[in-house]
């Protein structure tokens, strides 16, 4: 590496050319190590009970809680989907009555997608992005604590509601009329509509958190070329989350003011001058890039195993940083194929299509970046984390083939509509985006609990998962061609759709069984893994230099970058960073592009505040969004004063420890 | 468990702990929640567009009630004096953020009250505003839209008030440092884009009725 140019190095000079700067000291500081931890930990620990818990704003804390929550989720939705496929698995079946299975379906694919999929990225993003930069926390800790009791409570919401037969029963994209306040009186639009809107604010600010976070807290010389790939990804989701998300927290607003009775709008209602495809246009404009939103990080998860499991950088950076940022583009153009069954010109029709299949380009261009790394590779480790990308390329190619069948008009017009689509989101959002998951989840537990997960116990889980997803969503292409559409609750047995549906509901306990094997394992593992050293897999970016599980302050010396692999690539003199407060917590910021040191910003200690904004956040919206609009006025005043305190807690924002008169000792 | 000091080190304590404009994680905070609500309400905007479509006259004649009234455009005196009030605000908000700048507590008190009157007026104009519609939301899907708009409008105006009442506040009671002089600001970063984007609402709700 030529050292000459070296941020760090020119960052080094700069600092030391100061007049009153100390020396570049061999020695770190004159206090002692030992007393270094402990004051760091004074400073930067949780406080210990329920409500220290409760005030945490540390992204280790809070990421774990948005990860563990989503699995919650994600195992509750799994469950109604086991219950739809046991109503499937025979003709004429009376398991569920209609009523049931359109909730069921509902429910399903909106904790999916809103309460799993989107979070757990952004999670993973919160524990991983600081301290693969090097920071010691997030830029903005009270905002990621806001983002996720705002999201408890839209989970809340949606399984309260449905277990209080509320849930909603319009499918998960809620089209108009259907959901209009003609078709769908009652409650149940109202309850989907408000977890909405409520997930979507958590879902914002984390990607302002996390975006911030990258731009301003990289370690001194990693710059945005040495940035590891996992936070590229993480970068472009956040600018995609962004520009999306608005778009379907509108939408879910105008049908809110549609639907209340005291309020009466008519953007949806045709026969008032409103439009119903407008509504397809919002939530698409939303809902296709929420796909990348999933899928991108998926991406990034993947770069981080390979390079660890093939002890060699991934091949080809430059194109698939490329790669990532042209999906993102390309992304907000295709939202169009969802709707090619509305009356949309030809023209936008060729234009949409053509964007769908462009699309391919660059996702192929990382398919044959990672290839080439295996082909690079010395040996490759296969370890349970690696099976599961191996997974994801098997499937998430059958996947994309069928997403390129269906960007065409004349195809998507013929399965528009049934199961042919189910087996093609599944394998794409399965394949492309859950088993990355879960291997990124193997990869990095001992990273979050300092213990390895079983290997044996991993490999049977990933069997389980990938032979009973195949069989569960392969066939489902087939009925597709043979005409069976989604979201019925039964068939006659006349259609000969039996077989087919049997074997997809055997696929489908044991891909459940699958899942009960993982978190088993985990579970267990918790308590009796065997101890993971700081780098049990010795892969090469930043959050291995720190201890499994990592401290508090994560880094008692935060690093400095020499390399895109800082820790293979770190030359034994590299020096690390002293000189932060040990008083409040407090983070070096760096420069944009070259990441060189630039000041010391502090941030929030442990604060109550971000709860006390959340709750008058979720009363305002439910009451006001379900019931009467002074909710939301009276809930206004709650969101304004716990502003203010907010504010005024910490003194402005110096970020002292506390923060605030609520969490002092 | 013993740490070893580590041999070479990057001693920060020298460095500045706090900077101004682009080189402060909460100047990018701002801005991308300033993105946020930009594609918010463009989005809006769009929404207002699309479903213009659906109308032969726009606004919509109103025959439902005597006398029948064919050209609906709302009245402008209110939202004219609002557009040139928000552009015009760009500059106290600007002293005031060269005064925050210079550290000068008075002067940037100063700023905030003036600023936190304009917020007001602006309050009371966008109020009137809402009076010179003719439709009510819940008439058509045009009330529907101009409504939503306003009441956003309304909305961003109530945050910019309160972000300078406190803020002046503070000013007051504590003087002002370096930390709070970014607050300042962010705030005019803010505020130049509310008077902005008053700027295209009404253009686009007041003068594009106009002129089709």
């Amino acid at each position: 590496m030529n050292t000459e140019s070296d941020p760090v190095t020119t960052a080094i000079e700069e600092i030391s050319t100061r007049s009153d700067a100390p020396e570049r000291s061999a020695r770190a500081s004159a206090t002692s190590d030992d007393s270094l931890h402990e004051q760091l930990e004074r400073v930067w620990r949780r406080r210990p009970g329920v409500l220290g818990r409760l005030a945490s704003t540390n992204h280790k804390d809070v990421g774990l809680r948005f990860i563990v929550t989503a699995f919650v989720f994600f195992a509750l939705a799994g469950v109604l989907a086991l219950v739809m496929r046991l109503q499937l698995a025979k003709p004429g079946n009376t398991l569920v009555n209609p009523d049931l299975y359109n909730q069921l379906f509902t429910t399903h694919g909106s904790a999916m997608m809103f309460l799993f999929a989107v979070p757990v990225m952004e999670g993973m993003g919160l524990y991983l992005v600081p301290l693969m930069v090097g920071a010691r926390n997030v830029a903005f800790p009270r905002l990621m604590a806001y983002a996720y009791w705002t999201f408890l409570a839209s989970g809340i919401l949606l399984f309260g509601g449905l277990a209080m037969n509320i849930g909603p029963d319009m499918g998960w994209f809620g089209y108009v009329p259907l959901s209009g306040p003609e078709y769908s009186p009652g409650k149940r639009v109202d309850l989907w509509s408000q977890m909405i809107t409520l997930v979507e604010i958590a879902s914002m600010a984390l990607a302002v958190d996390i975006i911030v976070t990258i731009l301003k807290l990289r370690a001194p010389g990693m710059s945005l070329g040495r940035m590891p790939l996992f936070v590229w990804t993480q970068l472009v989701t956040g600018f995609m989350v962004i520009f999306a998300m608005p778009a379907v927290a509108l939408g879910s607003t105008l049908l809110t003011l549609d639907r209340l009775t005291n309020v009466g709008t008519h953007f949806f209602n045709v026969a008032e001058g409103g439009d119903a495809i407008l509504w397809q246009h919002l939530f698409w404009f939303f809902g296709h890039p929420d796909v990348y939103i999933i899928f991108i990080p998926a991406t990034g998860f993947i770069s981080s195993i390979v390079a660890a499991f093939c002890r060699r950088p991934v091949f080809g950076y430059t194109p698939l940083v490329l790669s990532i940022i042209a999906i993102g583009f390309i992304g907000f153009g295709v939202w169009v194929h969802h709707m090619f069954v509305t009356p949309i010109p030809d023209l936008g029709q060729g234009m949409f299509t053509a964007a769908s299949m462009m699309i391919v380009i660059p996702s192929g261009v990382q398919i044959f970046c990672w290839t080439a790394t295996f082909w690079l590779a010395r040996r490759v480790h296969v370890r349970t984390p690696l099976l599961f990308v191996l997974g994801f390329f098997a499937t998430f190619v059958i996947g994309g083939l069928t997403g390129v069948m269906l960007a065409s008009v004349s195809i998507d017009t013929q399965v528009h509509d049934t199961f042919f689509v189910v087996a093609h989101l599944h394998y794409v959002l399965i394949g492309g985006a859950i088993f990355p998951l879960i291997g990124a989840i193997y990869f990095w537990f001992p990273k979050f609990t300092g213990r390895m997960a079983s290997e044996g116990w991993g490999r049977v889980s990933f069997w389980l998962l990938f032979a009973g997803f195949h069989m569960t969503f392969y066939p489902q292409h087939h009925l597709g061609f043979h005409g069976m559409p989604r979201r019925i609750y039964t068939y006659g047995a006349e259609t000969g759709w039996g077989y087919l549906n049997l074997l997809s509901t055997v696929g489908a306990f044991t891909l459940g069984l699958g899942v009960l094997t993982f978190a088993t394992n985990l579970l267990v593992s918790l308590k009796r893994g065997p101890r993971a050293g700081p780098n049990p897999w010795g892969a090469g970016t930043l959050e291995w230099a720190a201890a499994s599980p990592p401290a508090s302050y994560n880094f008692a010396y935060p690093p400095t970058c020499h390399g895109r692999e800082p820790v293979w690539e770190n030359p034994p003199d590299a020096p690390v960073i002293t000189g932060l407060s040990t008083d409040k917590r407090e983070l070096l910021c760096t420069t944009l592009m070259d990441a060189a040191p630039d000041h010391r910003y502090a941030v929030a200690g442990n604060s109550l505040w971000p709860l006390a904004l959340a709750i008058p956040t979720a009363t305002a919206l439910i009451t006001g969004g379900m019931f009467h609009p002074a909710g939301a006025v009276y809930s206004a005043v709650g969101v304004a004063v716990a502003l203010c305190g907010w504010f005024w807690a910490s003194g402005g924002r110096k970020g002292q420890e506390g923060g605030g008169p609520l969490t002092k000792d | 468990m013993a740490h070893d000091a580590p041999q070479y080190t990057l001693d920060v304590s020298t460095l500045p702990d706090n900077a101004m404009d682009a080189r402060a994680p909460l100047w990018w905070g701002n801005l991308l929640l300033v993105c946020i609500e930009t594609t918010t309400i463009v989005i809006l905007l769009v929404v207002y567009f699309y479903v213009r479509r659906n109308f032969g006259q726009w606004p919509p004649p109103r025959v439902d009630r005597g006398p029948a009234l064919f050209d609906q455009a709302p009245s402008l005196w209110a939202a004219t004096a609002n557009a040139v009030l928000l552009a015009v605000s760009a500059l106290p908000m600007y002293w005031a953020d060269t005064r925050a700048r210079a550290l000068d507590t008075r002067r940037t008190a100063a700023g905030l009250a003036l600023m936190t009157a304009v917020a007001a007026a602006s309050i009371v104009l966008t109020a009137l505003e809402m009076r010179a519609l003719d439709f009510r939301w819940d008439e058509n899907a045009y009330g529907s839209v101009v409504w939503t708009i306003a009441v956003m409008f309304m909305i961003y105006l109530i945050a910019g008030i309160i972000e300078f009442g406190l803020m002046l506040v503070w000013v007051l009671r504590h003087g002002l440092d370096d930390k709070h002089a970014l607050d300042v600001t962010l705030a005019g970063g803010y505020w130049y884009w509310v008077a902005a984007t008053g700027v295209v609402i009404y253009a686009v709700v007041f003068l594009y009725p106009r002129m089709t």
